[in-house]
């Protein structure tokens, strides 16, 4: 009889470790497809986002240290600024000109923050977090990267 | 009780708890690859996109090139067919000479 409950008592501890281990499982793919589902949901949103605006229109890149912005001929001007933060995190704001501005002279003056600050206004953020994010130009393409995707946005013509 | 009978119980508990794992680990890789599905569709959304910002044809650069499938047709120019993952639509276009 002791034979038995302790026989009985070791298939119990197998069968309460699978349980566990079902549990883990679940709740671990459930908070990796979640971030990856958010992940994926930023990426579309910004994308699409900064696509309606650039579509046919001139551009500028401008890079600093912290940051980079991203200038887009209309009138007014509309900009996508990106804040890089010295813990990893990126910040991506859209801003639009309260005054008449010439992306062309903004790119050869190089401004600093300030200028931005001080014209530029409704800075609406469209993504704040540790994902990297990055404008940059190949040959006449701009590109614009979020984490290892890539996407082209224009072509300077 | 009867003898025997503990022995019953814990391995009926063992096989529900094998049942469970079984259903958890189909959902879980059923989930997985929804999600990988998912994934690809945003990477599909990019290229769409950067192949449509682009425009001409003849401006497209190496990267994007590349997943296209492409085949060679008579007088020296190519077909290049790009395919959706998601939806199995495709377009082509042609490329080289008196080809756009």
């Amino acid at each position: 009889m002791v034979i038995e409950i302790l026989v009985a008592l070791g298939i119990y501890a197998i069968a309460l470790s699978m349980i566990y281990e079902s549990i883990t499982v679940l709740s671990r793919t459930i908070t990796s497809i979640s971030n990856s589902q958010k992940q994926v949901e930023n990426f579309e949103d910004i994308l699409l986002y900064i696509n309606s605006e650039i579509k046919g229109n001139d551009f500028e890149l401008i890079h600093y240290n912290q940051w980079s912005i991203l200038l887009i001929d209309t009138n007014p001007v509309i900009g996508y600024q990106i804040i890089y933060y010295s813990d990893g995190y990126c910040n991506l704001r859209r801003i639009v000109a309260n005054i008449k501005v010439d992306i062309k002279k903004l790119k050869e003056g190089r401004y600093g923050l300030k200028y931005f600050n001080d014209n530029f206004s409704g800075f609406n953020r469209l993504y704040f977090g540790n994902d990297k994010l990055f404008f940059e130009m190949e040959d006449n393409y701009l590109i614009f990267k979020f984490n290892d995707i890539k996407t082209y946005l224009g072509i300077h013509r | 009780m009867k003898k025997g009978e503990i022995l019953l119980e814990a391995l009926i508990f063992l096989i529900l708890s094998f049942i469970l794992f079984f259903v958890v680990i189909s959902f879980v890789s059923h989930m997985m690859e929804r999600q990988a599905l998912i994934e690809k569709g945003g990477r599909e959304l990019s290229d769409l996109t950067s192949i449509s910002n682009i425009l001409n044809y003849n401006d497209l650069p190496e990267s994007l090139l590349k997943k296209f499938t492409t085949y060679e047709s008579s007088g020296g120019s190519t077909t290049y067919e790009y395919r959706s993952i998601i939806t199995g639509e495709s377009f082509k276009f042609k490329k080289g000479n008196g080809g756009n």
